[in-house]
């Protein structure tokens, strides 16, 4: 054992600083938890959001597509869409943690209606990042376009009616008179939608069953166009058919609000509160708002300026 | 650990909250491009699409269809009489081309009687007209029967887009008069358009060949409810032009009047099934009357010669009632019912659809036996498979059984899309085009009473075959900034069997067995092949904030021809070329300039008719009134800026600067 104290001299601080860059590297590798990924369907969008969450993840990602099979418990799930929300809701054991992306916030609301979904909520193990925006988001958009707008109008369908509040309750806000139709499948569109549009300054249909979307979509754009009414579209695809503009995240900025969530998590740390997402982008149909007389900034600076009114508000 | 209950995952995937997923945030809003005008799905599209909007329309100076024409790519269109046009793709034509699907609202106009389009008797004007989508190439096959060089579809303002009044006046130089007036409005909870219009003038200065035409038409969109909708469309077109008989040296001399009517009816039905399916029942119907007058005695000697000789003219008439010197006359009706199914399945976007054509042609005179009725049944498939956001795949069949014949057209393309803004595409398409009924049925036989025999001019002896045109191109399309985009096609057509006009020398069998006098008679054969090859693009560049270009190049050349006639050493004019300037000087005034090159081009109808390189310029000046609320616009517009004199067709064929003045009024 001769010279040991003397080595053991030498080694001390190499061990402390060892130890100590240890100690500083914990909650680093505490939070280096990798999530595991559930898809609702094996199809392009969520497969979309997949590689988006692996590129934000700088790796791969342990994933499954949602079938007949249970899928396997993980201290950690990113569910991607509702279903898949919905079975991590329902299966989750009591020690683990989840996040839902891709769905929308009225979905979220319905699936966490329950003692379960209330708790997980409560306890702060259960977050989600809407697919969809904020109203008050898309009304300052439409105040961006028309500034001296007072009415905005809307439509519901059978399965939108119970965001007639929200509705309204973001029009107050923004000091906007909000206008609400209502159309089912059978009733005649022009009869029902024109009192609305005709009395609009600008128009937001708000998304309902898909077919719904799509048939009401061909009469709202025809309808707002012909009554020179500004439409807000609430998907890209809104916006290519024809409304003047649209505000959506696309799986890039939703990933990447995921991800920072997660890498800058301890482990066993609470979650943050479900939140709309904060990033988006604004496409632009120039032809439409030419049609409209509507002169537009690029899209960038109508999302810079979004984002500055918004930080406004609030 | 498991999850303990695969119960609760099937009742999840089931759960009715999910009345309200992300799939409806996903769901494809089904493009209205009358309203976006976007060049969006011009990225997935198969083939080389050209869309002239109405902004391009106003600005171009054009004041006919044919006309407009010249600004896509590839297209020549020709004067064959002041009102009487040939539109056609990469030339190799006659005064009635007929390699081309033209459609108005989707209804075929191209009329079989005379195995071309009559532009006059369409029921629309410019005016009328919301804008035109031209699919350059074969691989529009798959779009319709005749689609066998490209198609075009000219689409007319909607009922739901339009508001209110539109009146147009136009005066012009040689007696030009042109009023229009349309009218829009809900009725309950339908949308009506009404349109009618009027337009005469004198004609060329050289061949005083004018015309006269009336049209109404009308369009009613009707929902039932949501996901139900009727769209109701009907017009008729009344009027005349003068027609050459002759197209030699002296062809302004002889002319005749070609009085028509027209009308057509068109019912669609569209049910919307599925968040991602649409079905569609349309039912059409149409007829043009085209009515010569009975030759003269004079166009009787000219035409016949010595075959009259010692023959009783009013004999000779009695015993031939299809004795015209201008040859377009006839009736033609066409209808046509079609059921399509348009859907979704994940990455795969599928549209088929079924259709039946039944076209029964009168004539006297082309058609000896006087009537010819054809049932013509056609089934069609499209598919678009996004592999991945950069590729995509499209295919597409048509498979059409007619009396005769039956026509397979195939095409398949690969889209690239390197970024969101530009697509490269290759493409093959393999089409094939049915015989006319007037190809395969034209006979123009006349009747001597005093040698009770008959004196054959025209005759088909042989079945025809459907002509084939195999195609490869390579496109490029990329977009940027506000509207500015770049077009190119790179393009090899093989073009073979086509049909063309010979002379066959009948057997003395043959003039025994039908009682003939003259041994040559005209006939058609399949023997006819050309290859075209060349490059072509448009460009739209915003210069300045207030000045916009539009450039339309194509540059194409023959080669391994066969059939065609021997006069004829470039049946495909080798450059054409359109340039269009658009100049907002102000908030109220607007230039435009288009000008127009076409290097030699011959036709195929004879050794007269072509025409040297020629440059022709239009401008058009528009003023609008700011003190008028509603919208008055005042233009000059004036054509053949640079030369005051150029030739269409052929070089004996002139024509004159026109200058006209045009008032437009629109309310609100």
């Amino acid at each position: 054992m001769n010279g040991t104290p003397a080595r053991m001299a030498r080694v001390r601080p190499r061990l402390h600083t060892t130890l100590l860059w240890l100690l500083l590297l914990m909650p680093m590798m505490a939070k280096a938890e990798s999530p595991f990924v559930l898809l609702s369907d094996s199809d392009g969008s969520y497969n979309g959001m997949l590689r988006a969450l692996t590129e934000q993840h700088n790796g791969q990602l342990e994933s499954e597509v949602l079938s007949d099979q249970t899928p396997s418990d993980h201290p950690f799930t990113l569910a991607v869409g509702s279903r898949a929300c919905e079975a991590v809701i329902r299966l989750i054991s009591a020690e683990n943690y989840a996040m839902c992306v891709f769905l929308p916030a009225q979905t979220f609301a319905d699936l966490t209606a329950s003692p379960k979904g209330q708790r997980l909520l409560g306890e702060r193990r259960l977050s989600a990042i809407y697919l969809d925006q904020p109203l008050t988001r898309q009304m300052l958009l439409a105040k961006m376009l028309k500034p001296r707008m007072q009415t905005i109008g809307t439509v519901l369908g059978p399965g939108s009616d119970r965001q007639a509040s929200h509705f309204t309750s973001a029009a107050n806000i923004l000091g906007l008179t909000p206008l609400i139709g209502r159309l089912e499948d059978s009733e005649n569109p022009v009869r029902e939608l024109t009192p609305v549009i005709e009395e609009s300054d600008v128009f937001l249909p708000l998304p309902d069953s898909s077919v719904f979307n799509r048939a009401s979509a061909k009469w709202i754009l025809y309808l707002t166009l012909r009554n020179r009414i500004p439409l807000i579209g609430f998907s890209a695809s809104y916006a290519y058919a024809g409304a003047v503009v649209a505000v959506h995240s696309n799986v890039e900025q939703i990933a990447q609000q995921a991800m920072n969530i997660l890498n800058h998590r301890v482990l066993g740390d609470a979650l943050p509160a479900p939140a709309y997402p904060d990033d988006f982008s604004i496409t632009v149909n120039e032809t439409a708002a030419r049609n409209l007389g509507l002169t537009l900034a690029p899209s960038d600076a109508l999302v810079m300026e979004l984002k500055r009114r918004e930080r406004t508000i609030q | 650990m498991k999850y303990p209950l695969p119960l609760a995952l099937a009742l999840a995937l089931i759960s009715p909250l999910l009345l309200a997923d992300e799939s409806h945030y996903l769901v494809d809003i089904p493009q209205v491009t009358a309203v976006s005008g976007s060049s969006q799905p011009i990225n997935d599209a198969a083939a080389s699409v050209t869309i002239l909007t109405r902004e391009i329309i106003d600005a171009s100076g054009a004041r006919t269809i044919p006309e407009l024409l010249r600004l896509v790519p590839g297209f020549q269109s020709y004067r064959v009489d002041s009102h009487k046009w040939g539109v056609t793709y990469h030339g190799v034509a006659d005064d009635l081309p007929n390699r081309l699907l033209f459609q108005v609202d989707g209804r075929s106009v191209y009329l079989p009687l005379l195995s071309t389009v009559d532009w006059t008797s369409l029921g629309l004007s410019l005016d009328d007209i919301d804008r035109i989508e031209v699919v350059r190439g074969s691989n529009a096959a798959t779009q319709g029967s005749n689609a066998f060089n490209g198609s075009v579809n000219i689409l007319t303002r909607s009922a739901l887009k339009d508001k209110g009044f539109r009146a147009r006046t136009e005066l012009g130089n040689r007696g030009s008069r042109l009023q229009t007036l349309s009218a829009s409005d809900q009725l309950g909870s339908a949308h009506l358009r009404v349109s009618a219009g009027y337009q005469e003038d004198d004609g060329s200065q050289d061949s005083d060949d004018g015309f006269r035409d009336s049209y109404l038409s009308m369009q009613l969109v009707q929902p039932v409810n949501l996901r139900d909708t009727f769209t109701f469309r009907a017009g008729i077109d009344r009027g005349y032009i003068y027609s050459s008989t002759d197209y030699g040296p002296h062809r302004g001399r002889f002319l005749d009047r070609r009085e028509h009517k027209s009308h057509h009816i068109a019912l669609d039905f569209e049910h919307i099934y599925s968040a991602t399916g649409t079905l569609t029942l349309s039912a059409w119907e149409q007829s043009v009357d085209l009515e010569t007058p009975a030759a003269s005695d004079i166009q009787l000697a000219r035409f016949f010669g010595s075959a009259l000789a010692g023959e009783d003219l009013d004999a000779f008439r009695r015993s031939n009632s299809g004795l015209r010197s201008v040859a377009e006359h006839g009736d033609s009706r066409i209808r046509d019912l079609s059921l399509q199914v348009a859907d979704k399945f994940g990455p795969v976007a599928l549209s088929s659809s079924l259709g039946w054509r039944g076209l029964t042609e009168k004539s006297d005179l082309l058609l000896r036996d006087g009537k010819v009725s054809e049932d013509q049944w056609r089934a069609q498939s499209a598919l678009e498979w996004s592999i991945s956001p950069h590729w995509t795949l499209n295919s597409g069949a048509l498979f059409e059984a007619a009396d005769e014949n039956n026509a397979l057209s195939l095409r398949q393309s690969v889209n690239f899309k390197p970024d969101t803004q530009s697509v490269i595409r290759l493409g093959w398409s393999r089409s094939e085009r049915l015989p006319s009924i007037l190809e395969s049925n034209q006979n123009s036989s006349f009747y001597l009473p005093s040698q009770d025999a008959y004196l054959v001019d025209y005759k088909q002896f042989e079945s025809l075959e459907p002509e084939l045109n195999h195609t490869w191109e390579l496109g490029y399309h990329r977009r940027w900034g506000k509207a500015d985009f770049v077009d190119m096609r790179l393009f090899r057509e093989r073009i073979s069997n086509a049909i063309h006009s010979t002379r066959y020398t009948l057997s003395d069998a043959e003039r025994a067995k039908g009682n003939v006098i003259n041994q040559r008679v005209t006939t058609r054969t399949n023997g006819a092949s050309w290859t075209t090859s060349g490059i072509e693009g448009q460009i739209k560049l915003q210069l300045t904030p207030d000045i916009y270009s539009l450039t339309s190049y194509s540059y194409a050349q023959t080669s391994e021809e066969s059939g065609l006639p021997e006069y004829v050493e470039t049946p495909v004019p080798e450059h054409t070329l359109s340039l269009l300037l658009n100049w907002k000087i102000n908030e109220n005034l607007e230039a435009s300039l288009n000008h127009r090159y076409l290097s030699d081009a011959e036709w195929l109808q004879n050794n007269e008719t072509y025409t040297d390189s020629q440059h022709l310029t239009n401008l058009r000046l528009a003023y609008r009134w700011p003190q008028v609320d509603s919208g008055l616009e005042t233009a000059l517009l004036i054509q053949g800026l640079g030369d005051s004199q150029w030739h269409e067709f052929s070089q004996d064929n002139s024509y004159h600067r026109g200058v006209f003045l045009q008032l437009n009024l629109t309310y609100p």
